[in-house]
């Protein structure tokens, strides 16, 4: 111990003083984590319970891989239970992104619903008609639906009926990932 | 110097953003409100009180040649403190401060404190220095977040529902959101600083004479 | 293809890390008065950005992540830059003394660069892929060294010109990069 080379001491030190910042931070952190996911979850729910009704949402979109257009993937859960996957996908409309919710149930395939999110750039009075639009395709299977254009709004719903689209496919490909996690 | 003066020197004399012109940047960014300028006040008097605390209880054992990468781990702990806890308990300052907290680290003025005055000094006058400092920057923080705001939208906030409100209806044409801009931050500082520096050459010359 | 030129684009011009986003002032202040330092200094962030906000990227993913350990980031990052620093250092002064001198202190300075910090925090996180980390930082980075370069060839004749003493350096440069900043504000309007 008596004459150690100095990078050798100076490595040590700036090691002891690592694991000791290291510790206290864990500490912090296993108290104030807990609390900042609860609001986040809280945050995550105050929108999505707006259009879909379930009891408890969680935020999927770092677990699984996202075809173009794909913004975010969450899944609805009714008590405890996986129930449907939420997608929020994104296409452009007639001057700008038109951003879609869709709701897939998992267990029958069946669309619950799809809400635009998102359509500010949109014609107002015109094509700005698809938000807060009832497409009416509750319950309808996702491999034989049918989807109404409104008339006089025909880019803007073909943006819509594109991210229902590529819900769709995604949820098709991914099917048995979501089937396991529920 | 005096515990008193080694207090109110970094409200005055040694103002570490109207004197040192250090810490320019969350000044820049964060003075769009006053709620922002206290939050992010309250955020530096924590860091720089502990670090120039610590340092200066550390001083003594700590090797000089690697003394910047020890100071720099025990702000950044430090910095990761505060960040949790605004995080956990302070989400919507969290959310405004934003990048500018972690920022703290690389704050020239913590940083500057340690190397100048906390490696050097006993701790109780380390932790008076780190006060006084953390508050001169403050105050200058709010005075640049009132003026920002206030020119803004002629109201002030000055934490959470608690605002000052002079144009309530929304009508005065004087009020721009201009200054919450960017460039607005750097024009406020800009003619600040040379205000100051105005009344300091004064005063030099009155002295003088 | 389009979306990394986007990218690349909003990065240097839109959201120029200086002029938008208040990153790395004190350099631009301190360093920008003589064309050649300016260059200089900003080539060695563009360097330092580039290297540490990819480096973050990696180590955010693949270790914080992994070991649940999100929270030292900042250490980790911090660390990393100035390490960075250290070996950019060495090697200005053996390549280039002359450089090594007129940068001075502000060359161990880049790792307080509040730049270099601020983009390895945002880049270091899940939103980015490594590719579009790359892209973000490095185009960044050249945003940097373009407002360098245009703030010193301004500084150079506004010193020469009639500044009232108490203006003289800083509120003037800052009062200057309001403008610019103004100018760069119009870019938004182009994509």
């Amino acid at each position: 111990m008596k004459e150690m080379p100095k990078t050798i001491k100076y490595s040590l030190f700036l090691v002891v003083l690592g694991i000791i910042a290291g510790v206290l931070l864990a500490f912090v952190n296993s108290i104030t984590a807990p609390i900042i996911d609860a609001r986040k979850e809280e945050e995550l729910k105050e929108v999505l319970e707006e259009y879909f009704e379930c009891d408890k949402f969680s935020d999927e979109t770092a677990n699984y891989s996202l075809d173009k257009g794909i913004e975010k993937i969450y899944f609805g859960y009714i008590g405890n239970n996986l129930t449907m996957v939420i997608y929020q996908a994104s296409t452009n409309g007639y001057a700008g992104p038109v951003v879609s919710l869709v709701g897939i149930n998992i267990a029958d395939d069946k669309l619950v619903d799809i809400k635009v999110a998102s359509a500010d750039k949109e014609t107002s009075g015109i094509g700005s008609k698809v938000i807060g639009h009832d497409f009416n395709i509750t319950g309808e299977s996702i491999n034989d639906y049918s989807f109404d254009i409104i008339s006089g709004a025909t880019v803007s719903s073909n943006a819509v009926k594109n991210n229902l689209v590529i819900a769709i496919n995604h949820y098709t490909d991914n099917k048995a990932l979501f089937e396991k996690a529920s | 110097m005096t515990k008193i003066q080694n207090f109110t020197k970094g409200i005055m004399k040694e103002n570490p953003i109207l004197v040192s012109i250090l810490g320019l940047c969350p000044t820049l960014a964060i003075t769009t409100s006053v709620e922002n300028a206290l939050g992010m006040g309250v955020a530096i008097l924590f860091v720089l009180t502990f670090s120039n605390l610590i340092i200066s209880l550390i001083r003594n054992i700590v090797p000089n040649e690697i003394r910047i990468p020890i100071f720099i781990v025990v702000i950044a702990t430090l910095v990761t403190l505060v960040d949790m806890l605004m995080a956990a308990f302070l989400p919507a300052l969290h959310e405004s401060l934003g990048i500018f907290i972690p920022l703290i680290v690389v704050n020239c003025i913590i940083l500057g404190r340690a190397e100048a005055y906390a490696s050097k000094n006993k701790p109780f006058d380390s932790v008076i220095d780190g006060i006084g400092m953390a508050v001169g920057y403050t105050l200058v923080l709010i005075v640049i977040s009132f003026i920002r705001e206030f020119l803004a939208s002629g109201a002030v906030t000055i934490w959470g529902d608690l605002q000052l409100n002079l144009n309530a209806d929304q009508s005065a044409q004087i009020f721009t959101s201009f200054f919450t801009s960017p460039a607005g931050a750097f024009i406020v500082l800009g003619l600040l600083l040379g205000t100051v520096a105005t009344i300091r050459n004064q005063k030099k010359e009155v002295k003088k004479q | 293809m389009k979306e990394i030129l986007t990218l690349a684009f909003s990065a240097i011009l839109i959201q120029n890390v200086v002029l938008s986003r208040f990153l790395g002032i004190c350099p631009f202040m301190g360093v920008s008065s003589k064309r050649s330092s300016a260059v200089g200094m900003g080539l060695s962030v563009v360097f330092v950005i580039t290297l540490s906000s990819v480096i973050s990227w990696i180590l955010y993913n693949y270790i914080l992540v992994a070991f649940e350990m999100i929270y030292m980031k900042t250490i980790i990052f911090i660390l990393v830059i100035a390490s960075l620093v250290q070996i950019i250092e060495m090697f200005v002064k053996k390549v280039s003394p002359a450089l090594y001198k007129s940068l001075g202190i502000y060359l161990p300075l880049i790792t307080t660069n509040c730049a270099v910090l601020g983009m390895a925090t945002i880049v270091g996180s899940d939103e980015y892929t490594l590719l579009t980390a790359f892209v973000f930082s490095f185009a960044s980075a050249i945003g940097f060294l373009l407002v360098m370069y245009i703030f010193s060839t301004l500084r150079e004749r506004i010193d020469n010109g009639n500044v009232p003493r108490a203006f003289k350096g800083v509120p003037i440069a800052l009062i200057t990069a309001g403008i610019m900043a103004m100018v760069f504000a119009k870019f938004a309007g182009v994509i």
